[in-house]
This record gives structure tokens, sequence and C-alpha cells, in this order.
């Protein structure tokens, strides 16, 4: 089932386009991270299907419905910086939220502080939060009353090291509850060791999106040693299912000329020619080095 | 409609502002009462004051004077829903689930709540400061007062959805108290003017904040031959009502248009 689906989203300003037939989905239980540069049009995109922006053209269902206010009570969302009323409690602002969304639970406020470590401010005036403070309360009011899809903008600004690992535990454990999630993030690395899927955007076009496996292609070819470098390079350049040979120091670098032939097929390769490798890694390029060249490429 | 109401209620009652704002028109509205209320004890001109706080009249003259709570409370309306854009909470409670209908809802209960205080604040008033009734026009209640308390009532509701109109436009609060105050002191009776002199006499009339606050009578002093009396018709008030419509229906739209 598609939570949620955007069908050729664009958004103008006069004569400028902030997104552009922005076309992606979101299928249940995924943890989607939304990739791209300031400016790409990321929260742009995040507003239009929260409801608060209005799209120029194109239109977006969630959970295979035309939106609605009611649906969006089943979405728990964080959009850009958390926003809450400074002479309230944190309690009490929660409590505004939970009677939105319909969340009858007496429990449920305490228990979206203590999922971010907040309950001992239960009672502190936001106003007097910490930047830090203020987004783990933004990320308790997106968890209040367990919603099935949580869409968070930049969830982990502000927030320490210690902050940020405890997030991406959480998320994690959200998409374990089988959760879906919908991540935008600058921290690509974030992005990487958490969602399951991706969709990178640049000037409001989206450039590539799908599993993260499949758009984080392992071009980064393979990593060879071994105690003979003479004779580990001679074998290697014999290969004829490698395009490229290149000594790194200690290593060799190689790019096989398909992604059939495996780190096996090499080793084989090798040891039929007496050469015994020390090292051999598979080096697939990195989800930033990826995101950069195909933000560059366009 | 219950999301509504509860925003409202958090809106109000732990805010240190309207209390303030409250204490403020409770202080002025109260104090020109007892200044009034003592001065009608002197003999001369001060006895000759003592009608306007007798039964009946004495309802229609603390509605008049009760306007001043109009202009005090809508402060506190353009606070609020500017807050609303500044801290965000605007766009927050729609992320929340809010439809931009209920936003509306919210805001006009709001106004509502506001007409409610000011309307309990001259109730109250009339009660404490109220002196027995003329001969033969004593009674407590009567269809005149109840009248008069339902037009002051209207009048709230249209006066705080013109600034519910206004502030939804400007989104500010600065912008917003400026185009009111000018509109009050300057625009509206400047454009009265060349109504009444290019085309039509008495056009003016039907101009807002005009026909608003036309729907409360000007103070009822029988004993000193003002006798101003009741000088709206039904098509006053009919104005106002469609005011008091256009004001509500152009905030829904404009709620619903805005990017947030």
């Amino acid at each position: 089932m598609q939570i949620l689906e955007t069908l050729v989203l664009t958004k103008q300003y006069d004569s400028k386009f902030a997104i552009q037939d922005v076309q992606f989905s979101v299928g249940q239980g995924q943890v989607c991270g939304l990739l791209g540069p300031n400016g790409s049009g990321k929260t742009t995109t995040l507003g239009i299907v929260l409801g608060c922006l209005h799209a120029s053209s194109g239109q977006y269902r969630w959970f295979g419905e035309a939106p609605t206010a009611v649906l969006r009570t089943r979405v728990g969302a964080l959009l850009e910086k958390p926003t809450f009323y400074p002479w309230l409690t944190a309690s009490q602002n929660l409590q505004i939220t939970a009677k939105i969304r319909g969340v009858e639970s007496k429990h449920a406020v305490s228990n979206a502080l203590s999922q971010v470590d907040l309950l001992a401010s239960q009672h502190t005036a936001y106003g007097t939060f910490s930047l830090g403070m203020k987004q783990r309360l933004g990320l308790a009011s997106a968890l209040l009353g367990n919603p099935e899809v949580l869409v968070l903008d930049e969830p982990t600004n502000g927030i320490d090291a210690e902050g940020i690992a405890h997030m991406r535990a959480l998320f994690l454990q959200l998409a374990a509850a089988g959760k879906t999630l919908i991540l935008s993030s600058h921290i690509l690395d974030e992005v990487e060791k958490v969602c399951s899927h991706v969709v990178i955007l640049k000037s409001g076009h989206v450039l590539a999106q799908g599993a993260i496996g499949d758009v984080l292609q392992p071009e980064g070819g393979i990593e060879v040693a071994a105690s003979n470098m003479e004779a580990l390079l001679v074998a290697l350049q014999a290969c004829p299912q490698l395009q490229k040979v290149e000594r790194r120091g200690d290593l060799c670098q190689v790019l096989p000329t398909s992604d059939d032939f495996t780190v096996e097929a090499l080793n084989r390769w090798l040891v039929e020619r007496q050469v015994f490798a020390s090292h051999l890694v598979r080096r697939k390029q990195s989800l930033e080095q990826h995101f950069l060249s195909l933000v560059s490429q366009s | 409609m219950k999301p509504a109401l509860w925003l409202t209620y958090y809106k109000i009652v732990p805010n240190r502002t309207f209390w303030l704002l409250l204490a403020g028109f409770l202080g002025i509205y109260f104090l020109a009462l007892g200044t009034l209320s003592a001065f009608s004890q002197l003999a001369g001109f001060g006895a000759q004051l003592a009608p306007l706080l007798q039964r009946p009249y004495v309802w229609g003259n603390l509605c008049w004077l009760g306007q001043i709570g109009h202009f005090m409370l809508s402060f506190f309306l353009i606070m609020i829903v500017s807050n609303d854009y500044e801290h965000g909470t605007l766009r927050k409670q729609i992320l929340d689930g809010m439809s931009r209908g209920g936003m509306l809802l919210h805001y006009s209960s709001l106004c509502v709540v506001l007409a409610l205080i000011s309307l309990l604040t001259v109730v109250v008033a009339g009660l404490v400061c109220g002196k027995p009734g003329l001969a033969g026009i004593g009674a407590w209640i009567d269809w005149h007062q109840a009248q008069i308390l339902g037009r002051f009532f209207l009048q709230g509701i249209a006066f705080y959805g013109f600034t519910l109109l206004v502030i939804l436009l400007f989104k500010r609060s600065m912008p917003a108290v400026v185009f009111l105050t000018l509109w009050h002191l300057g625009l509206e009776p400047l454009l009265g003017v060349v109504l009444n002199h290019k085309v039509r006499e008495g056009l003016s009339d039907f101009l807002p904040l005009h026909a608003i606050l036309a729907v409360v009578p000007a103070p009822h002093l029988p004993t000193l031959g003002v006798m101003v009396g009741d000088t709206l018709s039904l098509v006053g008030v009919s104005i106002a009502v469609v005011y008091t419509v256009v004001f509500f229906v152009g905030s829904g739209l404009r709620l619903r248009s805005q990017d947030l």
C-alpha cells in the first residue's frame, strides 16, 4: 500500500519554480529520506503534502485517498522548526496537539515526552527551552498518539551528539515497529544509516529515487592487496573483466566491467595465477559521494 | 468543533496579556461608572445626570460606554492571531490535523468569547449600578433592553470580525493596528465625505465601522432634553449583520487561500 504519492507536484512563486513535476511515492513501512541541497525544494514538498502550502499544480494522496484534515491526524509531523506557544508549558502545548488529533489517552502526553527524554521538563514554559529541547518537544508532538506515519524535516537540528544517537535509535525502533517515516535531512550519513529508501532533489526536481541499495550503486570498485604487489598488478592487468586497474600505495583499486564480476570471481582468477590476496574488499560508493556526483552532474 | 474551542481556552486562560487587557478594560469601565454614579449624587448638574443610570435607560447607556471593551479586547485578538503567524503555531495546528475551516471556527469562537465578556461586563454593571427606573418605565427587563443588549453583542461580533479580517490580511500586529486606527480616524470618515458629496447623500451610513458603531445608540438622557433616542432601524441592524457575514466569510477565504 502506498502511504504517500505525489503526482507531478509543482509550486511556483511568480515566475520562479520552487518545485517542478515532483513525483515520488512512499510505501508502507518504508523509511524514506528526502535529500537535497539548500533550496532544492524539500521543505516546500513536505509543506504541500502536509497541507501548509498550496500546490500550483499536481496532486498528492495520503493512504491512497485525496488529502483531508482527518487524514492528517494520522500523520505526525515536524516541519522546519518546532512551533509552540512560548507562554504554555511543554505539557500544555502537547495537550493542544492531543485535542486536535483526537488523542484521548491520559498518558499520551507523558508517553511522548518520555520518548524524547523531556518528561522532567513537562511543567516548564516552552519559551525557556534551549534549541535542543525545543526540537525534542517538536519530535514529541509528532510522536503524540502513536501516528502511522512520521514526517520529520531536519529532525536532529540543534540536538547534541548524544541526542542524535538517541533519535537515530528511536527512528530505527519506529521503523522496526512498522511505522512509515519520511525524513528530510542534510546529514547524509544519518540518512544512510536510517533510511530504506531515498529521494534526491535538486532545484525543485527529483534527480533519483528508489531503494537505498539501488540508488547507492556499487560503482566504487574492488580493493585488492597481496604480499607480492608486482605479481598482483600483472595478474589484475591480465584480467579481461576489469576495465581499470590502479595502484594506490599498498593497495590496488580495480573497476570491473560489469556488476556480475564478483569478488569471488576475482579471487579465483588470482589464485589460478598463484597470487594470494591479503585484502579483498568491494568498496561501495558512499551515499555522500553518489549524492554529490548526482548533484554536480545535473 | 471541540478542538477549536479547546484551542480558544488555551489561548485565553493561561495568557497574562489577556488578563491585563481585561483588567484594564474593567478598571476604566467601572472607574467611569463610579465617577458618573458619584456625580449623580450631587445637586445641580450632577442630579441631572442621574437618569443615565436609571432603568431601563441604563442598559443602553452602559452598552454605549461598553464599546471601549470591544476596542481594548480587539488588541487581544490582534495579538493572538499575529502570534499565531509569528510563532508558526497556525501552521502547527494545520500540521496537527486542524482544517482551515476549523481554524476559522476557532478564531470565530474567540470573537464570540470576547463579545460575551463585554456583554457580561455590561450586564453586571447594569445590575450593580442601575437605579430604580422612572415612573412607569421602571421594569428590569423589557423587550427594549433585551434588544439593546443583543445589539451590543452583535456589535462586538461585527467589530471583532472586522479586526479578524484585517489581522489575517496583514499577519502582523503593528500594520493591523495602524490600519485600524487610520481607518477609524481618517480613512472611513474621508471616504464617507467623498461618497456623500460625489455619489449620494447618506452613503456614509453604509461604511463598515459607521454601520457597526451605529448598532448601539448614543446615551439616552431624557431629563436633559438630549433625546437622541433609538435612532437605529431594522435596516441598520441588517447592514451590520451583512457586514458581520462578509467579515467572517472574507476571513475564511483568506485563511483558505494562504500559504502558511
